[in-house]
C-alpha cells in the first residue's frame, strides 16, 4: 500500500505560490511535472489502483455484496477499518474512496499530458507533411487507445449523472406509472430533468417453468406497455431480454410469491385486500408480513381501534409432516418446504394483535413486523395453516362478552416481479469508447508490424540477396511492434 | 447415474495422452535426445482430436456452447493451451514449453473433473449469444495470456542461470564467458559447481533470454487485446442483462485486475529500470492473476457470475 | 423526513444490479428521498386532475376553479400518512366552511385497504383513486404524504413533503387576498 498512497500525496503537496522566489518555485514545479508525467509514475498509479481494487475483490462492498456480509467484515475488523477510513479509504467501500478517486485523477492527469503532448505532437507531424511510416500509425494507434479512456469516463459521468437507476416491482396483473412514487428505491443523477417518463408498464404474467432438477429454466414477465393509455408494446422480459421504451429500460431482476390475502374485520367489512409481497432464496420457502392498520374494531375496554399484523410464511409445495401428538386447537401442524412450483400452496400465519407502531409517523419496513406493542393472537404465537382457496374464522372478544369473528382467506396465489429500471443516455457512448480503445490498441499492436512485414517483403523483393530474413523457428528481430504504447 | 456420457470418456482418454507427453517433456530435461521430445510431442497431437472430440460431443449432450459453467470453461481453457502448444512447437519448435504447458492442461483438466457437472440446462442467465462472444474471448485469452509466464518464467530461469555461469566462470577460471552452449562448458569444466551449477547448466538448454522475452511479450500482444475486447463484451453484455455495464462484481473486478497487470506490462517495457527483469515478474502476477479469477472468484467469493456449479 | 417507500427488498442479485455504479457514477446519484422539494416545483400551473373517486364518484379539479383547493397524496399503507391524517382533518374543520376544498390521491393503494383508511379516521373530502401513480406522475409527486395548495386560478402555492406546517400561512394569505 505504501506505493499506492505516496504518489497522491506527492501531488497534493504544490502549495500557493509564495510570493517570492518564483524562479526556482518554477524550476521545482517543472521537475515536479517531469516527474509527474513520467511512465514510471503513471505505473505506480496504476499499482494503487490495482491494489484497491483487490481489497475491493476479497472484501464484501457495500454496493455489491450481501449486507449482511458487510456489517459482518465490519463488526470483525472494527478497528482496521476505521484506521482505513482515515485514510480516505473505507474498505467496505474501497470504489467509491476518496483513495481511489485521487488515484484514478492522479492517473487521468498524468494520460492527459500525455494524450495533449503527444496528440500535438502527431498533428504538427501531420501537417508538416513528414513521411507515414509504420511507426507514424502505431503513434496513432497508440494515441487513439489513450484517448478513448477519456471518452469513456466522459460516458460514464455523463450517462449517470443525466439519468436514473431504480428498483421496481409489480405483481402480476398490476400497472404502474413510471415515475418516482413507483419506485421502490431509486437514484437519481445530479443533472437529471427530474421528470420521468409517466408512460405505464403491466406485468400481465410472470413465469418461472421448473426443470426436472428443481432450478427454474427461465423467468419471463409478460409485459405490456400503455402510452396515453394506450397499449403500445407487449413483450417477454428476461434475463437476456429487456423491455425498452422512451429511453428507459425494465431488466428482469428478480421475482416472488405475492399471495393475495382478504381480511374482513368483525363487522364483516373489507379491511384488507391484497397482494403480499414475500421474499425468498429459493421460492420453496418465502416470507412475509401481513399489516392491517385500519381493521376498524375496537376491543372492549379500550379507547383505540386496535390492529392486526401477521408474520406469514407461504409454501407453494408445502409438505404436511406428520402430526405431533396432543392437538389440542388444531394448530399442531407442521409443513416443510417442496419445490418452488405452486402444486399445494399453504400459508403460515402467525397472527399478533394490537398496535402495528405505524401511527408514530416512521416508515417501516414492509418485511418486518414490529411486533412491540402487539400480543400473539394465539399462546406461545402459535401459528395456522391457511391453504390457497380457504377462509379462516377467528374470535375477538366483543363488547357483548361473546366473541366476535373476523375471516382471514387466502383466494388467489400471484407472482411479483422485480425490475431494475434505468435510464443512461452514456451507453452508446460508451461503446464507442470500447470501439475506439480496441481500434487503437489493434492499430498499435498489429498494424504497425503489419506495415514493417510489408516493407521488408517489398525490400526482399526488390533486393533479394542479403536481406536477413528471420529463419523459420526464430522470433523476429527484437524491436517489431515492441516500443509500445507509450512514448 | 447413468452411464458414463461420451464426452467424459473422451476427456479420459485425452487426458491419459497428455499424461504420457508430460512424462515424455521430463524425460527430456535430462536425457537430450530429438527423439523423446517428438515422441512427447506426438502425444499431444495425439490427445488434441480426443480433446477437441470431447468439447464437441459435450456441447451436443448439452444442447449449448460448451463454456456454460467451469468443468466446461476449464477444458475450453486446457484445450486452448494445448493448441497454442502445439501450434508454436510445430511452427517454431519449441519442446521445452510443453513442461509447463502440459502441467498447466493437465492441471486444469483435473480441476475440471473435480467441478464435474453432468451435461445439462444453462442456468437463465446464459441464455445469451453473448455466452458464446464473451466467455469463449475470455477462455481464448486466458489460454493465450499463460504462454506469456511460461515463457517469463523460462526468461527469468534463463537470465538466473546465465547469471549463475557467469558468477562462478568469473570466480573460477576467469575465463569469458558467452552465451550458448559455451557457457554450460564452462561450468562443466570448471570446479563441479554442485547442484546449482547443474541446474544452471541444465538452464542453458533453454533458448537465449532474449527470445524468451520476446517470445513472452508476443503472448501479451495477442492475448492482451483478446482480454481486453472479452472484458468489454462482458460490459455490453452485463448491460444487455442486468442494465449496467460494469458493477465491480469480483469477477469483474478481477477480470479488471488482469487487464490492468498486463498493461502494466506493456507500459514497463518501455520505461527504463523495468524491461526485462520487472516486466518478466509482472506477467507471473497475470498468471496468479488469471487463475484466481478463474477459480478463486467462482467457488469462494459470492457474485453475479459463480455460475460454476450451475 | 423518511419515505415510507418500499424499502430494499432486493436480494443479493437485486442490490448488485442497483447499485453497482461504476467509477464516478455513485456520488452522483444521491437518494431522493434525502432530497428537498425544489422551490421551481410551486407557482406552476396544476395539471389536469380528473378521475374516479374510492367511492365511485367522479372527480374533477377544473370543477373547483375559483377555491383554493387543498389536494393531499396518501396511502393507506404509509405510516407518516396516518399520524398526519388528523391535523389534516383539523385543517378540514377549520377551512372547508371558509371556502378551501380538500382532495385526496390514494396512490399505489388497494381500494378496499384504502376506504378502510378512510372510515378509520372519517375522512369528510373525496380522494381519487390513483393505483398506477398516473396522477403522481403529472403532479410529480415522489412519495405520500405530499400536499400541494393549489389557488383559485389553479396554480400550485405550495408543495409539501411529509409535513403540513406551512399550509395555514398558505391558505390564510389565499383567502386574505380573495
Amino acid at each position: 500500500m505504501a506505493t499506492a498512497t505516496a504518489p497522491p500525496q506527492r501531488a497534493r503537496r504544490p502549495p500557493a505560490p509564495p510570493p517570492r522566489r518564483p524562479p526556482r518555485l518554477r524550476a521545482w514545479l517543472g521537475r515536479f511535472w517531469h516527474q509527474y508525467t513520467r511512465m514510471r509514475t503513471a505505473i505506480y498509479f496504476l499499482i494503487g489502483i490495482l491494489c484497491i481494487v483487490l481489497i475491493g475483490t476479497f472484501v464484501p462492498q457495500e454496493f455489491t455484496s450481501a449486507s449482511q456480509k458487510v456489517s459482518e467484515f465490519a463488526a470483525a475488523h472494527q478497528n482496521l477499518d476505521d484506521l482505513a477510513t482515515h485514510l480516505g479509504l473505507p474498505l467496505t467501500s474501497v470504489f467509491v474512496s476518496p483513495l481511489f478517486y485521487i488515484l484514478l485523477a492522479s492517473l487521468y492527469i498524468a494520460l492527459l499530458s500525455c494524450v495533449l503532448t503527444r496528440g500535438r505532437a502527431l498533428i504538427v507531424r501531420t501537417l508538416r507533411g513528414y513521411p507515414r511510416t509504420p511507426q507514424y500509425w502505431g503513434e496513432w494507434g497508440s494515441w487513439m487507445f489513450h484517448t478513448s479512456f477519456f471518452l469513456l469516463v466522459v460516458a460514464v459521468v455523463w450517462g449517470k449523472a443525466t439519468g436514473f437507476d431504480g428498483i421496481m416491482t409489480i405483481t402480476e396483473g398490476q400497472r404502474v406509472a413510471e415515475t418516482q412514487a413507483s419506485y421502490d428505491t431509486l437514484q437519481e443523477g445530479m443533472l437529471f430533468d427530474g421528470h420521468h417518463s409517466g408512460y405505464e408498464v403491466q406485468l400481465n404474467r410472470f413465469s418461472a417453468p421448473l426443470q426436472s432438477n428443481g432450478m427454474p429454466s427461465d423467468f419471463v414477465s409478460n409485459m405490456t406497455v400503455y402510452d396515453g393509455g394506450r397499449p403500445v408494446l407487449t413483450q417477454d422480459v428476461r434475463v437476456n431480454e429487456y423491455l425498452g421504451y422512451h429511453g428507459v429500460d425494465f431488466y428482469q431482476q428478480d421475482y416472488g410469491w405475492a399471495p393475495h390475502m382478504v381480511v374482513r374485520n368483525p363487522a364483516g367489512e373489507v379491511v384488507s385486500d391484497t397482494a403480499i409481497q414475500m421474499i425468498s432464496d429459493d421460492k420453496t420457502a418465502s416470507t412475509g408480513v401481513l399489516k392491517v392498520p385500519a381493521f376498524n374494531y375496537t376491543l372492549p375496554g379500550q379507547s383505540k381501534p386496535t390492529q392486526i399484523g401477521a408474520k406469514l410464511v407461504l409454501y407453494p409445495d408445502a409438505q404436511a409432516l406428520p402430526q405431533v401428538s396432543g392437538a389440542s386447537n388444531g394448530l399442531n401442524f407442521s409443513y416443510a418446504p417442496g419445490t418452488a412450483a405452486a402444486r399445494n400452496p399453504v400459508l403460515e400465519v402467525q397472527l399478533f394483535v394490537g398496535d402495528l407502531g405505524l401511527d408514530s409517523g416512521a416508515s417501516q419496513d414492509v418485511f418486518t413486523l414490529d411486533t412491540g406493542g402487539m400480543t400473539p393472537y394465539y399462546s406461545g404465537a402459535a401459528a395456522f395453516a391457511l391453504p390457497l382457496h380457504q377462509t379462516t374464522t377467528l374470535g375477538l372478544p366483543a363488547a357483548s362478552g361473546g366473541t366476535a369473528n373476523f375471516t382471514v382467506s387466502f383466494p388467489d396465489l400471484r407472482q411479483f416481479s422485480l425490475f431494475h429500471v434505468k435510464q443512461d443516455n452514456g451507453v452508446p457512448l460508451v461503446y464507442a469508447a470500447f470501439v475506439l480503445t480496441m481500434t487503437g490498441l489493434l492499430t498499435k499492436l498489429y498494424l504497425r508490424p503489419f506495415l514493417e512485414r510489408r516493407r521488408r517483403m517489398r525490400k526482399a523483393i526488390l533486393h533479394p540477396v542479403g536481406v536477413a530474413a528471420s529463419p523459420p523457428g526464430e522470433p523476429p528481430p527484437r524491436g517489431v511492434g515492441e516500443e509500445v504504447l507509450t512514448r | 447415474m447413468n452411464d458414463t456420457p461420451l464426452s467424459l470418456t473422451l476427456f479420459g482418454v485425452a487426458v491419459a495422452f497428455y499424461v504420457a507427453a508430460l512424462i515424455g517433456f521430463f524425460v527430456y530435461i535430462p536425457i537430450r535426445r530429438r527423439r523423446i521430445a517428438d515422441t512427447a510431442l506426438g502425444l499431444v497431437a495425439l490427445a488434441w482430436p480426443f480433446h477437441l472430440a470431447s468439447i464437441l460431443t459435450r456441447a451436443i449432450e448439452a444442447g449449448h456452447w460448451p463454456l456454460g459453467n467451469i468443468y466446461e470453461y476449464s477444458t475450453g481453457i486446457s484445450f486452448v493451451i494445448a493448441t497454442t502448444f502445439l501450434v508454436i512447437s510445430l511452427r517454431a519448435g519449441q519442446r521445452l514449453i510443453g513442461v509447463p504447458a502440459m502441467i498447466l492442461t493437465i492441471g486444469l483438466m483435473a480441476v475440471a473433473y473435480m467441478l464435474y457437472v453432468p451435461p445439462g440446462n444453462l442456468v437463465p442467465a446464459l441464455h445469451s449469444y453473448w455466452l458464446t462472444i464473451h466467455v469463449t474471448s475470455m477462455a481464448t485469452a486466458s489460454g493465450l495470456l499463460v504462454f506469456s509466464s511460461f515463457f517469463a518464467m523460462f526468461f527469468l530461469a534463463r537470465r538466473w542461470g546465465d547469471g549463475y555461469a557467469l558468477a562462478t566462470a568469473g570466480a573460477g577460471s576467469g575465463g569469458a564467458v558467452v552465451s550458448g552452449g559455451g557457457g554450460a562448458a564452462v561450468i562443466r569444466g570448471g570446479g563441479g559447481g554442485g547442484p546449482m551449477g547443474s541446474l544452471a547448466g541444465s538452464l542453458r538448454h533453454l533458448p537465449p533470454a532474449t527470445t524468451l522475452d520476446s517470445w513472452s511479450f508476443r503472448f501479451v500482444m495477442i492475448g492482451f487485446p483478446v482480454w481486453t475486447f472479452g472484458v468489454m463484451m462482458g460490459a455490453v453484455w452485463g448491460e444487455h442483462a442486468w442494465g449496467r455495464y460494469w458493477g465491480w462484481d469480483p469477477k469483474e473486478t478481477f477480470s479488471f485486475i488482469v487487464w490492468v497487470v498486463f498493461a502494466i506490462y506493456l507500459h514497463a517495457r518501455v520505461t527504463y529500470g523495468w524491461r526485462e527483469t520487472r516486466a518478466a515478474l509482472i506477467t507471473v502476477i497475470g498468471l496468479v492473476a488469471i487463475f484466481a479469477d478463474l477459480y478463486a472468484v467462482n467457488l469462494w467469493i459470492a457474485g453475479l457470475h459463480s455460475y460454476a456449479r450451475a | 423526513m423518511p419515505m415510507p417507500k418500499h424499502p430494499c427488498r432486493v436480494s443479493a442479485l437485486g442490490a448488485a444490479a442497483l447499485t453497482a455504479l461504476l467509477v464516478s457514477g455513485c456520488s452522483l446519484q444521491p437518494d431522493v428521498s434525502a432530497r428537498v422539494q425544489p422551490e421551481t416545483r410551486t407557482a406552476q400551473p396544476a395539471p389536469p386532475l380528473d378521475g374516479t373517486s374510492l367511492t365511485g364518484g367522479h372527480v374533477d379539479l377544473t370543477a373547483l376553479r375559483g377555491r383554493p383547493v387543498v389536494i393531499d397524496f396518501w396511502a393507506s399503507w404509509c405510516g407518516p400518512c396516518r399520524a398526519e391524517q388528523p391535523d389534516l382533518n383539523s385543517l378540514v374543520s377549520r377551512y372547508a366552511a371558509r371556502g378551501v376544498q380538500f382532495l385526496g390521491v390514494d396512490i399505489r393503494d388497494d381500494s378496499a385497504n384504502a376506504q378502510a383508511y378512510a372510515q378509520e379516521f372519517h375522512v369528510q373530502y373525496p380522494s381519487v383513486f390513483d393505483p398506477a401513480n398516473d396522477i403522481a406522475a403529472t403532479f410529480n409527486v415522489d412519495a405520500p404524504p405530499t400536499t400541494l395548495v393549489v389557488d383559485g386560478s389553479g396554480t400550485i402555492r405550495l408543495r409539501e413533503l411529509g409535513t403540513l406546517v406551512d399550509v395555514p400561512a398558505t391558505l390564510n394569505s389565499l383567502l386574505g387576498t380573495t
